[in-house]
C-alpha cells in the first residue's frame, strides 16, 4: 500500500482573517454613516384635509405663517425667497434673510443666528400655549409656510413645534394656489 | 560546507498563500458593487434641512416608499423621475400592494404605507405640499420628513 505523503493541507488563515477584520470595520464606521440622516414625523391627522367626511372641528388651529418678506430674487429666471418672516397668529416673531447668493461665512453665521432666535422664541411660546391647553380640547397647530418659502425653514417651523412636545399638526396650502406655482415656474405637471 | 545566505533562510520560509485574500477582495468589490448601487437607487444627493427634534432614522422593517425632491421640484422614486400627473397611480398602486385596497386603507383609517419625503433644502414648499396632498389623496397619512441632525454641542 502507497505511503500518504507528509504535506498535509495547511492553508494559512492570517490574509482571510485580515479581510474578515476589515469588513467588521467597514461595518462598524458604515453604521454610523447611515444614522447622519434622520426624520421628523409629521404623520397627519386622518380626520382632516380637502378630502374629509368629517365637519372641521369648533377649535381654531395655531397658524404659524412663514411668511416672504420684500421681494423674491431672480435666479436662473425663477423666483427665490430671500426674506422671511414668521408669525404665530398674530404675533411677529421677526424677519430674517436667507444667504442665497454667495458664500459669505458672515452672512451666513448671520443668517443662522438669526434663524436660530426665532425658532427658539417660537418653540418656547408654543410650548407655553401647550402647557396652558386644556387637556381634553387639542388645539391642532397649523404650519402656513408661504407657497415659495424653501423646505428649510418650513422644517425649521416643524422642528419647533415638535420641540415643544406638540404631535397634532397640519400643513396648509391651497391647490388653487400650488396651480398658480407651477404655471409661474412652467413646470408640467 | 555549502551554507546557506540569511536571505536564502528568509525567502524559503515564508510563502504566502494569496488565494484566500484574493476571493475575499473579490468579493468585498462585489459587495460594494452591490451595495452602492442598491442605496443610490433609492436616495438622491441632496442636501437635507438640519433640525433638532429630529429622531435617528433606523429605517422601517415593513415596506417603505422613499421620495425625493430636488431643489427643482423633480421627483423621483427609486432612481427613476416621475411627473406630478403619474404620482397618483404610483401612490394607488403602493396602497393596493401594501393595503389590499383602496376601500380596506380607508377602513383601516388610512393606508399603512410609510412614506420618507427626502426634499432638498432649497425646494420651494409648493412642490412638497403637492406631494403631501397627493399622498393624503390616497390615504398615506405616515409621512416622516428627511433631515440632517443638528450637532449638539
Amino acid at each position: 500500500m502507497a505511503k500518504r505523503p507528509d504535506d498535509t493541507a495547511n492553508p494559512d488563515l492570517t490574509p482571510m482573517i485580515d479581510c474578515v477584520f476589515q469588513l467588521i470595520i467597514f461595518f462598524m464606521v458604515g453604521c454610523k454613516f447611515k444614522s447622519l440622516e434622520s426624520k421628523l414625523e409629521a404623520h397627519l391627522p386622518k380626520d382632516m384635509g380637502e378630502q374629509s367626511s368629517m365637519p372641521a372641528p369648533d377649535v381654531t388651529p395655531r397658524r404659524i405663517e412663514i411668511k416672504v418678506a420684500g421681494d423674491y430674487a431672480i435666479v436662473d429666471g425663477k423666483k427665490v425667497t430671500q426674506m422671511v418672516q414668521v408669525f404665530l397668529g398674530e404675533e411677529d416673531f421677526g424677519v430674517y434673510t436667507r444667504p442665497n447668493f454667495g458664500r459669505d461665512t458672515n452672512e451666513k453665521l448671520g443668517y443662522l443666528t438669526a434663524r436660530r432666535t426665532i425658532y427658539e422664541n417660537l418653540k418656547t411660546r408654543l410650548a407655553e400655549l401647550h402647557m396652558s391647553d386644556d387637556p381634553n380640547v387639542r388645539t391642532p397647530t397649523m404650519i402656513a409656510p408661504d407657497l415659495r418659502v424653501p423646505a428649510d425653514e418650513v422644517i425649521q417651523a416643524l422642528d419647533a413645534v415638535i420641540g415643544a412636545g406638540i404631535t397634532d399638526m397640519t400643513f396648509s396650502g391651497h391647490v388653487a394656489d400650488i396651480d398658480k406655482m407651477y404655471r409661474e415656474d412652467g413646470i408640467e405637471r | 560546507m555549502a551554507s546557506k545566505t540569511l536571505d536564502e533562510i528568509v525567502n524559503s520560509k515564508f510563502e504566502i498563500d494569496m488565494t484566500p485574500m484574493i476571493d475575499c477582495v473579490f468579493q468585498l468589490i462585489i459587495f460594494f458593487m452591490v451595495v452602492s448601487k442598491m442605496s443610490q437607487d433609492k436616495l438622491e444627493a441632496l442636501i437635507l434641512p438640519v433640525a433638532s427634534s429630529a429622531i435617528p432614522d433606523k429605517g422601517v422593517g415593513s415596506r417603505r416608499m422613499i421620495i425625493n425632491v430636488d431643489k427643482d421640484g423633480t421627483v423621483k422614486i427609486d432612481g427613476r423621475r416621475f411627473k406630478m400627473s403619474e404620482l397618483d397611480s404610483k401612490f394607488e398602486l403602493e396602497v393596493l400592494t401594501v393595503d389590499g385596497s383602496m376601500e380596506q386603507a380607508l377602513a383601516n383609517g388610512g393606508s399603512k404605507v410609510i412614506v420618507l419625503l427626502r426634499a432638498d433644502q432649497d425646494t420651494q414648499y409648493y412642490h412638497i405640499q403637492e406631494v403631501i396632498r397627493k399622498l393624503s389623496f390616497k390615504f398615506i397619512f405616515k409621512i416622516d420628513l428627511a433631515v440632517k441632525p443638528a450637532n449638539k454641542t
